[in-house]
């Protein structure tokens, strides 16, 4: 129950996982999946020249 | 040459979209990693509220996001290998994260390893590129050598011509106009050759280049992981050199007080021995104060040297963690640092301070002076008066 995750850098910004509520970490992570579906359909048409 | 442009364009193309591709690829697993660190943060704050196994969320977890990706995609059927990596290295990272906070040492570990990973697709490019030589030289330059033989033919014919043209030299059927348009055509011909030929080393070149700049990559990657790897072996040492340091240090601290315990029993027998033949005060004295400080400094060594001879793990680990520190512990424990413009506010703070300080001190200083002053010539004034006083009457 311990573990520590640290830092994590994202957008030049840095956040500690540790430190952060739920609430803020679904609002992180909801960044990180648009990025997620933009790289996805960027790979798709790249996949299909 | 249209035909070579078509070929060099359609290459540009696919080289641009499959780099294009591979750093979107790169990317893509970034995002994952950090996703999955965010996921995982979620998790362990579920995990605490509920009172619940964070290592068991996190296997479940990943058992979850190992199945995240569509396989019905394009993407992944063209591109599945370099998806398994990724895959792959993401689901090794997470448990790397979940099993444990990574050190120094590690970390370069880490880092080692995506470089081999790097010199792996430099290698790739190598067998690529030779594989898309191998296929230009059977596709290009045999279509292309047959191009220059034919032309060589042409030319052969065409100068045979010229040569019957110019024997026969007749003025009424143009024979040396001919002769000197065909040669012209000749020489143009050959030109096309000299140029598809330049063309075509051009192109081999170009392979080659290729895979000279990754082979050099590979190089430059091979001397990176050497640098590593000896800064590596130079904290291990490190680490060996301060344990030893730790250990020697411990043994000469439990030689101390064992070496102490020994002189104080001394002391006690002799205490004990003298006390007895003393006289009762003295033995009051022995028995109500020497007595019970001397339990209490005997159940302090005593303890001092248990805690040195128990808690040999606890210590080794924590020495170690000092050895080691983590980048994010050494910031924190540092706390953060005052800025520029903070600490230039501060002297400007002090100067002004400093200033109205010296006003202050001045204005008293000028005040005390001037009152002085006013007190003096009030006296003189006085003096003046009854000195004039004194005149008219006399």
């Amino acid at each position: 129950m311990d573990k520590n995750l640290g830092i994590l850098m994202y957008k030049g910004k840095m956040y500690n996982l540790d430190n952060m509520n739920e609430e803020e970490l679904e609002i992180l992570k909801g960044s990180l999946n648009k990025d997620y579906q933009n790289l996805t359909k960027k790979l798709n048409i790249l996949a299909t020249i | 040459m249209e035909y070579n442009e078509k070929v060099e364009t359609i290459d540009e193309t696919q080289n641009a979209s499959k780099e294009e591709f591979m750093q979107t690829l790169g990317e893509l697993g970034e995002v994952m990693g950090k996703l999955g660190m965010v996921s995982m943060a979620i998790v362990k704050t579920k995990a605490i509220e509920k009172g619940e196994s964070f290592t068991k969320a996190v296997e479940d977890k990943i058992n979850a996001a190992s199945e995240g990706i569509d396989k019905n995609s394009k993407a992944y059927e063209k591109y599945k290998d370099e998806i398994s990596k990724v895959k792959a290295d993401y689901k090794t990272a997470y448990e790397k994260i979940a099993s444990h906070h990574l050190n120094k040492q590690e970390k370069i570990q880490l880092e080692i390893a995506a470089l081999q990973g790097k010199m792996e697709m430099c290698y790739a490019d190598i067998r690529m590129v030779n594989e898309e030589k191998a296929e230009y030289v059977e596709d290009n330059s045999t279509t292309m050598k047959e191009e220059i033989s034919d032309t060589n033919k042409e030319i052969a014919g065409m100068k045979k011509e010229i040569m019957k043209r110019v024997k026969r030299g007749s003025m009424e059927q143009g024979d040396l106009e001919e002769a000197s348009r065909l040669l012209n055509e000749c020489k143009e011909k050959e030109n096309n050759i000299i140029n598809i030929t330049n063309a075509d080393k051009t192109k081999i070149e170009e392979f080659d280049q290729r895979a000279i700049n990754s082979e050099a990559e590979i190089m430059d990657i091979e001397n990176k992981i050497a640098e590593m790897k000896e800064f590596s072996r130079y904290l291990e040492d490190e680490k060996d050199r301060k344990t030893n340091e730790i250990m020697e240090n411990r043994d000469k601290s439990l030689a101390n007080v064992k070496s102490s315990k020994s002189l104080f029993e001394k002391a006690k027998m002799f205490l004990s021995k003298t006390f007895t033949s003393s006289t009762a005060k003295t033995e009051k004295f022995y028995q109500n104060t020497l007595k019970p400080m001397g339990a209490k400094v005997n159940q302090f060594i005593d303890e001092k040297i248990e805690s040195l001879l128990g808690s040999d793990d606890e210590m080794y680990k924590t020495s170690i963690n000092e050895i080691v520190p983590e980048e994010e512990q050494f910031k924190e424990e540092k706390g953060p640092r005052k800025s520029f413009k903070d600490l230039w506010q501060d002297a400007k703070d002090y100067g002004t301070n400093l200033k109205i300080g010296v006003k202050e001190k001045w204005m008293d200083f000028t005040q005390e002076l001037s009152d002085k002053a006013k007190e003096s010539y009030e006296k003189d004034v006085q003096k003046a008066n009854k000195k004039d006083q004194v005149e008219m009457e006399i």
